[in-house]
């Protein structure tokens, strides 16, 4: 099982569980792949219907929910309401398309491929910039801006006040904006 | 409307109840049992039965329809999962017993006696109840399929057909008394093939999603 398979059926299955959250995490995730699907597939429709049949399609996926089995890869069925869903908009259109489940696969591998990329360098961008910071500072960007740990909980931790924290972090993300911006300047 | 707006419309109900394979099962076990033991319950079943059921030839009759309706309606529940592997061609060995039980049918008598029973009334009466009898199933066989996301309708269409029609052919066979192989298996057969396309024919649209 791939890292996005075992991603998207867990947040599938805390979904189905009640957890808004994870479903919302799970639309906003696959969303992307469906436009690129969408979009590749629908040169001969004008660009505003794109987004329609993204949507028709994200719906399906939504009433049909009920029809996955948690025990079983999500990946398949997301393809095959897909490539169902796709197919049946573009025909309503007059529009005939044809959509092997071979090239959604690779689709997706490339969809993914791509995001894990764009996430390596942001994440070298991030860890080269906070390099510009001392420990401390580092510290506390990263528990409250990446962690998302409450600045109280912070606080606390570095037996600060939470006053004097937060001078802290406004003074660290100051000193990052200007490491940015002197990063973007000298790549131009 | 924006598609974030969509998700974030849609994420305010997550949650569902994984489809059963098994209590669609049930109850469209109860849609061929119950037009089928009303029949019976107003007609009869056929004189010995219990008993008349030890000679194969007899017991096929009810058997086989079973057999039919059990992998129709199997492959019904897996269509109703989309992307899942489908292995449904093995279905096909069913109609070994079926050429069989017909094979013993021509031995067991000269040929001019093979379709002795074929008459008007006997054809009628054989295909019209079956007919009749399928009509709730296959009915209640769609409704069930519909809660699936089959993505092939008009295939599942054709198995709650064939479904529906070997159960009620099941069901009847308990009241019916041709016994010759050479008329249950065609006239069955037709049967439950003219059920199988009306189902195809003006089912498949409920199907649709």
């Amino acid at each position: 099982m791939t890292e996005t398979e075992d991603l998207w059926a867990g947040l599938m299955r805390s979904a189905i569980a009640g957890d808004g959250r994870a479903y919302a995490r799970l639309l906003h995730a696959i969303t992307p792949v469906l436009r690129g699907i969408v979009r590749a597939r629908g040169r001969n429709l004008p660009p505003d219907q794109h987004e329609d049949i993204v949507q028709e399609v994200l719906l399906a996926i939504h009433a049909k929910r009920h029809t996955w089995s948690p025990d079983q890869p999500l990946r398949p069925w997301l393809f095959a309401i897909t490539r169902y869903k796709v197919i049946d908009a573009f025909r309503r259109r007059g529009v005939a398309t044809h959509l092997p489940i071979e090239e959604m696969a690779e689709f997706l591998e490339d969809e993914t491929a791509q995001a894990h990329g764009a996430g390596a360098e942001a994440v070298a961008e991030v860890a080269q910039l906070m390099s510009g910071l001392d420990a401390r500072s580092a510290r506390i960007v990263t528990a409250i801006k990446l962690q998302e740990q409450s600045p109280a909980e912070v606080a606390a931790q570095m037996k600060v006040s939470e006053g004097t924290l937060r001078v802290s972090l406004h003074r660290a993300l100051r000193k990052l904006e200007v490491l940015a911006k002197g990063q973007r300047d000298a790549d131009r | 409307m924006r598609t974030d707006d969509l998700i974030n419309s849609l994420s305010r109900s997550p949650q569902a109840e994984v489809l059963n394979p098994r209590a669609l099962s049930e109850r469209f076990g109860l849609a061929v049992a119950v037009p089928a033991a009303l029949f019976l319950l107003a007609f009869g079943v056929r004189p010995d039965l219990i008993s008349q059921m030890a000679n194969p030839l007899i017991a096929v009759k009810t058997l086989l329809p079973l057999a039919v309706m059990g992998f129709a309606w199997w492959a019904v529940t897996r269509l109703a999962r989309p992307g899942r592997v489908l292995r449904l061609s093995w279905g096909w060995t069913l109609m070994v017993p079926v050429v069989v039980t017909a094979v013993f049918g021509m031995l067991g008598r000269p040929a001019d006696l093979w379709f002795a029973e074929a008459r008007p009334f006997y054809l009628g009466e054989c295909i019209g109840l079956i007919i009749l009898l399928s009509v709730v199933p296959a009915i209640i066989g769609l409704r069930l399929a519909s809660r699936g996301a089959s993505v092939r309708p008009r295939l599942t269409a054709t198995f709650v057909g064939l479904a529906a029609g070997a159960g009620a052919a099941a069901g009847y066979s308990l009241f019916c008394t041709q016994d010759n192989p050479m008329f249950y298996v065609p006239w069955y057969g037709l049967a439950i093939c003219v059920v199988t396309l009306a189902t195809v024919r003006w089912g498949t649209r409920w199907l649709l999603w």
